[in-house]
């Protein structure tokens, strides 16, 4: 008889690309295959996002300090405002402060609509979200409403074709030509959101819950943090980037 | 034995894989083509690294009952890159085994379960268990999959009974596969050390420049203990010290490493390179001040991490167990077992970069006892000789008796004693036919010391009701292997209590009454110790 299974390696492996996750107070949480080059945990002044090398992470706070780790850490100009977000947005990644998205590999800057509170590509760049879930523009027009998001907005995710609207009751609202995901049902999955973020390909986005849980969605599952941390519930998470 | 050994066919993994076995192999193939024909034999030809493809005949798998050659020496190891040989070993001819682990559950449990072939994963339980075996098998099936039982019910049996002989690299390992495959020669070879390499500049790491660097290498899997380490560490760090932990190799603890880095505030003193190809593991040795070597349980692994540490003249820090125990006590230093293994562990590293001369001279010994009884030709003739020396047909079948091992080690049978958790537990458990042992005016177990115990099983359902400092009291005098903490059900704890027990060699008298009993709360302590209530 056969007595080790039969079963065909997958291949490849089952598991999704590498990712890093950032905790309230700056602890950093690789996932996947990916190593940890360090963290500092600063519970006054809060990590808002993440960007992730192989080698090195850079942890972006509210501040606007960047506390890099890593040999090959990405290079990242630390942005001189308070920062709501950071996003990724065509391959390049943005600081979203008061009425301003500026990027963080060369300062560009865009004005966004007061009371933004995230920010995706809406025509030629960055456009405001407003807590409604409603695209606006630098003069707060609205570019597209996606009416009747049922609870706070968690966040927005730029993707390849479109954004995803993410609202903190677990609701997955595509827009702007986004494939449609579903969301994280909370009434069976009672645990808060925390936190969304992209993947490299655009094709989905990653939802982080309060028990340290990845929630895939239109990508394979990457793996998560096995309990939650003890430096605060995960406020951003990113893919590593290639190369 | 064979008459002329000349043609020798290797089943392994080979480079690209990324496998401690395929290392192992590559780097031991100059010397071995030296002596031998040597042809390779791999899952997938077409993969191999081309330039070991440019000197070698290189054949599938499937073609080792046709070769021609007067022996197949097999690598038997627990990873997925293992897994072609696996089968090879377990279909493919007679052979000498060279087992680099003697587990090989989590590879079976992960293609059964993981990759959807229960009835297969079930066979192969009751094939090297019996009735037992199918028990477990039938509640990992349903969804209860626990680490320990991984350790506690190894699978390697049934493949090594079907060999000419079993090669391993410790006297510890050795005795294991006695006990599941008598009958069938064994050997020890040392895992030999490979040539010192330079070693890496730390700003190529990003490592602090000041900081003393504590080493853990090769991928972080549980038995590695990081958790021990990492506690040392903290200590070391409140102590003043300025050290830094590296973990050289993937993060095998599905994320628990990051965790346990961010609870102990070790995130600016902890880097975690992940993979680390062999050369640059090497180097890595090299630029460390010391490396820990920590393994509970044990399944009698080898450690290329220790003799790669030793030439590199790199002083290690290593639990005396398993495998470990075969190391000159004079070329390491030994961390007690059995007492507070965080502090203890942290005492000896603290003592040790105090003492830098010391740890010059621990250096120094075990690089010399690398070169001299490590070497790699010295390791490859000993190989050769134990593959000539094999007998030519695979030994009668001895009946099994109890094929599971020492895990503990192996004391006078008598009747199993338990605790449990309180007082509704122990009477749960009496009624199941238990002695019972009453601690003393102790409210719970929570609070009763269990040094007194063979086997301490801690059943929670999840981590965060384990308070491991109180473990760190509880369980001085109890040997590690025999600490288990489990998240099963209280059906699956009957096994795992019932498997150490066997595995202990207590024998199985008196398990048999051992039936699922209902437990009280949602952490429980079991102590079992042997022989007549004190």
């Amino acid at each position: 008889m056969t007595f080790v299974p039969t079963a065909e390696l997958p291949s490849p492996p089952p598991t999704g690309a590498p990712h890093v996750a950032v905790s309230a107070a700056g602890g950093v949480f690789p996932v996947g295959a990916v190593g940890f080059w360090g963290s500092r945990l600063d519970p006054d002044d809060p990590a808002v996002g993440v960007i992730a090398a192989a080698r090195g992470t850079a942890v972006v706070r509210r501040s606007g300090r960047v506390d890099t780790a890593g040999p090959d850490a990405p290079v990242v100009r630390a942005p001189s405002i308070e920062v709501r977000a950071v996003r990724r947005l065509g391959g390049r990644w943005w600081a979203l402060g008061d009425r301003r998205v500026v990027a963080l590999d060369d300062g560009e800057s865009f004005g966004v609509a007061a009371g933004s509170i995230d920010v995706v590509r809406h025509g030629e760049g960055p456009v405001g979200v407003d807590p409604s879930g409603a695209v606006r523009s630098p003069d707060g027009a609205v570019l597209d409403d996606p009416g009747g998001l049922d609870g706070e907005l968690l966040g927005a995710i730029d993707g390849a074709e479109g954004w995803w609207i993410v609202a903190r009751s677990g609701t997955v609202l595509a827009r702007g030509g986004a494939a449609a995901h579903d969301g994280v049902d909370t009434s069976t999955y009672p645990h808060p959101l925390t936190a969304v973020g992209p993947t490299l390909d655009g094709r989905g986005l990653v939802i982080a819950t309060a028990d340290g849980r990845l929630h895939a969605r239109g990508t394979p599952y990457p793996g998560g943090l096995p309990r939650p941390a003890a430096s605060g519930a995960v406020t951003a998470v990113s893919p590593v980037e290639a190369g | 034995m064979t008459d002329q050994l000349t043609r020798l066919a290797v089943a392994a993994p080979l480079p690209p894989a990324r496998s401690g076995v395929a290392a192992y192999v590559a780097r031991q193939l100059p010397e071995l083509s030296r002596r031998l024909e040597v042809i390779l034999a791999v899952a997938d030809p077409a993969a191999v690294d081309p330039s070991l493809a440019a000197d070698h005949r290189i054949v599938g798998l499937d073609e080792l009952g046709s070769l021609d050659v007067d022996a197949v020496l097999y690598h038997l190891g627990n990873s997925t890159e293992c897994l072609e040989v696996a089968r090879a070993i377990d279909e493919g001819p007679p052979g000498v085994v060279l087992a680099h682990d003697l587990s090989i559950h989590h590879l079976v449990s992960y293609v059964g379960l993981g990759l959807d072939h229960p009835d297969e994963y079930a066979a192969a339980l009751e094939t090297a268990f019996g009735d037992r075996g199918r028990r477990l098998a039938e509640l990992r099936i349903a969804g209860e999959r626990g680490e320990a039982e991984l350790a506690l019910f190894d699978l390697v049996g049934p493949l090594l009974r079907r060999h000419r002989a079993v090669v391993v690299h410790s006297t510890w390992a050795a005795g294991l596969v006695r006990r599941r495959a008598p009958g069938v020669p064994v050997a020890v070879v040392p895992h030999f050390a490979p040539e010192p390499v330079p070693p890496l500049d730390r700003i190529q790491l990003g490592l602090p420049l000041g900081d003393s660097l504590i080493g853990v290498l090769g991928n972080a899997v549980p038995a590695k203990r990081p958790d021990v380490v990492l506690g040392a560490v903290r200590r070391l760090v409140d102590r003043g010290r300025a050290v830094h932990v590296v973990v050289g190799g993937r993060d095998g603890t599905d994320g628990e490493l990051a965790v346990l880095i961010d609870e102990l505030g070790l995130g600016e003193h902890a880097t975690v390179t992940g993979w680390l190809s062999d050369r640059d593991l090497r180097a890595l040795a090299g630029t460390l001040d010391a490396v820990v070597a920590l393994r509970s349980p044990h399944l009698g692994e080898s450690s290329g991490p220790v003799p790669m540490t030793a030439v590199a003249g790199t002083p290690l820090v290593a639990w005396p167990v398993g495998s470990f125990a075969d190391l000159p006590p004079d070329a390491y230093v030994a961390a007690p077992v059995g007492g507070d293994e965080v502090g203890d562990l942290a005492d000896a590293l603290d003592e040790l970069l105090a003492n830098p001369a010391r740890a010059a001279v621990v250096g120094a010994k075990a690089r010399r006892w690398a070169l001299d009884e490590l070497a790699v030709e010295r390791c490859v003739d000993r190989l050769v000789g134990a593959v000539a020396a094999a007998p030519e047909d695979v030994p009668d079948e001895v009946e099994v008796d109890r094929p599971w091992g020492p895990l503990i080690g192996r004391r006078r049978p008598g009747r199993a004693v338990v605790t449990g958790g309180n007082d509704d537990d122990a009477d749960a458990l009496r009624a199941a036919g238990w002695l019972v042992r009453p601690v003393a005016g102790a409210p719970g177990m929570s609070e009763a010391p269990v040094g007194w115990a063979d086997l301490v099983v801690w059943r929670v359902r999840s981590d965060e009701h384990i308070d491991r400092a109180a473990l760190d009291g509880l369980h001085r005098g109890v040997h590690p292997a025999g600490r288990l903490v489990v998240r099963v059900p209280t059906e699956r704890l009957s096994l795992v209590i019932a498997k150490a027990l066997d595995s202990a060699g207590f024998g199985a008298g008196g398990l048999d009454q051992l039936e699922p009993v209902r437990l009280g709360g949602e952490s429980v302590l079991t102590a079992v110790k042997v022989g007549a209530p004190r």
